[in-house]
């Protein structure tokens, strides 16, 4: 057993505090996160007290900053960055949805060793894309522990803003990530503060009558699946946070504001609106769309959207949960003192059949509470011209394939679990189209099923595990078409290291690094392999990721 | 019983999980004083993997309890079957070679049925639990558990055919999903030849008792 491993099983174990009293000497506060920029560019990762929740902790930062310094690049420039490790584990530096040489990526044990305790390791690599995207660590759980920052690369998407922010969401827990892990796989609802309750069946019984009440709960309860599992981690541990925790965002009425939203988190989505206020949306994923403008927006984990803000009085930048737990905001004008009343929280909603991958239909005569506003939803299926050669992956069924969803459906423009009854103009894939990709014929297709059980917090692809699975493999030059089909009641944001992803929406394309599958829903998405070398592919929520993850080999 | 302990030590090191977390959990669900004057316990512990766990059950009452030790290997999404032995004990101590079934049931109730050999008899055991939830904090905990023996084993106090019936509601309020003091009631029915071995008919109590874990 090494070292880490055996401070990591002693502290899970509750044996040992997990920092020794000596290590704590010299150990600074948190600084204000700043924006470094030009081309060389030394960061130091190291452990730093933080004061969060209201009570001072430990965290791992970079430079003394949470969220990490924004780094400023510009396309064309050869960036150096050098990195160092002061804490006495191994750590390590990914640019999320940066195109880069493989052994630039910061993936441990795919790109590179990691950077190990005392040792500085030198990133060199030349920017090709322009955007907002964002950097964490990608060893165990230290993104939870506060590495992540943003990255700005300069556009010319809207040269003429007045104000250019970039508003970092994310979730902060004072609890050790091995604990709240060791808690979730001791007990998976351990955080789930919305459960069922008999008043919820009673509510239904006066609603419904028992009859059709208890058929309702029926196919939950024979497949032991809960409607009330909308995130694994939540408010109970969570603080939500903007920022270093900014309060304020400076502009003047009739301004117009650039908010770089990045979703920071380990493991929440966040609903997104500044009440009183259109958002143009203009980047996702750093990458420029067709503008459209909406109320809401919600973002999944590690997801990235530009918007534009006509600025008409004070108001605020307001984020909630996706499972109603908790929020965050910002107020967002010229005064910081201004009185600004927070908006009403939108109501909880149970997932719903739909999640299930019942399909959009009606089933046993019950209707489904998702259609009954918005209209229909539309499953957006692509257009395919003639068939395309499927590539069979290896597939386990067992304990890590706890449902298969009967009748996975493209619903992208499905706003999801809790913002159905918004009725608001909420965001959705569908409303997204990436001007100017040349949206080549897959030449092959592989289907993975994102799988898992929930009673026993396990996460795979295809029934299999990372630890007990082969790496993928994508060929160089071709255009592969994956699509994924959630056998899962939980969202899961798939992220590809290296390599676009254009999502298909209907028969236009949306460029992204990370797409947020639904429940129960598929998706289908294009890469152009156009990198060599060893990358990886997984879920972005960190307590999935020890399962639902691959290596993919590009071979040529 | 040594080379038991040994044989299912080495099992779950044996199957151990690859890039799966090694974990542990100690579990009193029942520890309770009972009106009666009659201390209960009902433990469970286990450490393992997503696969292959080792677990030991305790369960008794003042004098008289049942020990397990068995290899519990998941064998689909939510049933694990185990294998191991228990130890009996109430005038004398005996022990028996054990086959369960354990996980959730549809309709989320948690069971565990038991198939017992030894002593020149085969038994079966069967427990049934289920929480009603009155708010997220203020549980229902529902239970039924009931023993049937192929022989009479009158040195633990058991008699042929069916043995007994033990019904149990505890109302708990989970400070912290850890710590949950809980309050309830619970009947137990002796059968047949169990009856005249063990003397009682039936019993009923009031209870007082926390359930805790970590």
């Amino acid at each position: 057993m090494d070292r880490r491993k055996f401070l990591q099983t002693s502290a899970a174990f509750g044996l040992i505090a997990v920092l020794p009293a000596a290590a704590k000497e010299g150990i600074g506060e948190q600084k204000p996160t700043t924006a470094l920029s030009g081309t060389e560019f030394d960061l130091h990762i190291k452990k730093t007290w933080v004061n969060i929740s209201g009570k001072p902790v430990l965290a791992n930062t970079v430079n003394d900053m949470l969220p990490a310094p924004t780094l400023h690049w510009k396309k064309g420039d050869v960036v150096t960055l050098r990195v160092t490790n002061h804490l006495d584990e191994p750590a390590s530096l990914h640019w999320h949805g940066i195109i880069l040489p493989y052994t630039m990526d910061g993936v441990p044990g795919v790109s590179y060793p990691g950077i190990m305790p005392g040792e500085t390791f030198v990133y060199r690599f030349k920017v090709q894309q322009t955007g907002t995207y964002w950097y964490h660590s990608h060893t165990g759980f230290q993104e939870q522990t506060g590495l992540h920052g943003a990255l700005v690369i300069e556009d010319d998407i809207t040269p003429d803003v007045d104000r250019d922010y970039v508003v970092a969401l994310y979730d902060w827990s004072d609890e050790d990530p091995d604990t709240i892990y060791r808690h979730l796989k001791v007990q998976s609802d351990y955080y789930n503060y919305h459960k069922r309750t008999i008043f919820d069946f009673a509510a239904e019984v006066r609603r419904y009558g028992l009859v059709e009440a208890l058929k309702r709960r029926a196919m939950w309860n024979k497949m032991r699946m809960d409607d009330r599992d909308i995130a694994d981690v939540t408010g109970a541990t969570y603080t939500y946070c903007i920022n270093d925790l900014q309060k304020h965002f400076y502009a003047k009425p009739g301004e117009k504001v650039r908010l770089r939203f990045i979703n920071q988190s380990a493991m929440t989505h966040f609903d997104v609106r500044i009440p009183g206020h259109k958002m143009r949306v203009i980047a996702a994923d750093g990458v420029a769309v067709k503008p459209v403008e909406v109320d809401d927006i919600r973002i999944a984990v590690a997801e990235s959207y530009d918007v534009i803000v006509e600025l008409k009085g004070d108001t605020l930048i307001y984020a909630e949960d996706m499972g109603r737990s908790g929020k965050v905001y910002a107020k967002l004008g010229s005064n910081a003192a201004a009185k600004v009343t927070l908006p009403e929280p939108y109501p909880y909603e149970p997932l719903t059949m739909v999640d299930m991958g019942m399909g959009n239909m009606k089933m046993h005569g019950m209707k489904m509470d998702a259609m009954k506003c918005g209209g229909a939803m539309h499953t957006m299926k692509p257009a395919l011209a003639k068939p395309i050669p499927k590539t069979p992956l290896p597939k386990k069924e067992g304990i890590a394939w706890t449902m298969h969803a009967m009748n996975p459906q493209y619903r992208l423009d499905d706003p999801g679990v809790g913002l159905r009854s918004v009725k608001r103009k909420v965001l959705t894939y569908a409303d997204l189209e990436t001007p100017g990709i040349e949206n080549r014929y897959p030449d092959r297709e592989i289907v993975m099923h994102l799988t898992g059980n929930m009673e026993r917090y396990i996460w795979a692809i295809n029934g299999i595990p990372y630890y007990e699975s082969e790496p993928l493999e994508f060929r160089y030059g071709e255009r592969l078409r994956v699509t994924f089909i959630n056998d899962t009641m939980m969202n899961h944001p798939m992220h590809l290291h290296g390599m676009w992803s254009d999502l298909e929406v209907g028969d236009k394309i949306v460029r992204k690094h990370t797409i947020n599958v639904q429940p129960g829903s598929k998706v289908s998405l294009r890469i152009d392999v156009d990198a060599t070398g060893k990358w990886v592919y997984h879920c972005h929520l960190l307590y999935h990721m020890g399962g639902m993850f691959r290596e993919v080999k590009v071979i040529s | 019983m040594k080379k038991m302990l040994f044989l299912s030590v080495f099992a779950t090191l044996l199957f151990a999980g690859g890039g799966d977390v090694l974990r542990y959990q100690v579990l009193f669900d029942r520890f309770e004083l009972q009106k009666s004057g009659t201390k209960v316990w009902d433990v469970s512990a286990y450490a393992g993997y997503n696969v292959n766990k080792l677990y030991l059950y305790s369960e008794g009452e003042d004098s008289s309890w049942q020990n397990e030790l068995v290899f519990s290997h998941a064998i689909s999404p939510f049933w694990d079957i185990q294998a191991g032995i228990e130890v009996d004990h109430e005038d004398r101590t005996k022990s028996f070679g054990e086959i369960t079934l354990s996980g959730l049931a549809p309709y989320w109730i948690e069971t565990r049925t038991k198939l017992l050999f030894g002593q020149g008899a085969v038994g079966a055991d069967f427990d049934f639990e289920y929480d009603t939830l009155f708010t997220q904090r203020l549980i229902l905990n529902s239970r039924i558990e009931s023993r049937w023996m192929s022989k009479r084993i009158e040195d633990i106090g058991v008699g042929k055919g069916l043995d007994y019936v033990e019904a149990g509601f505890r109302l708990r309020y989970e400070i912290r999903r850890e710590f949950a003091p809980y309050i309830g009631v619970s009947f137990k029915r002796n059968f047949g030849q169990t009856k005249q071995i063990a003397g009682e008919q039936s019993e009923s109590s009031l209870l007082v008792g926390v359930r805790f874990w970590f």
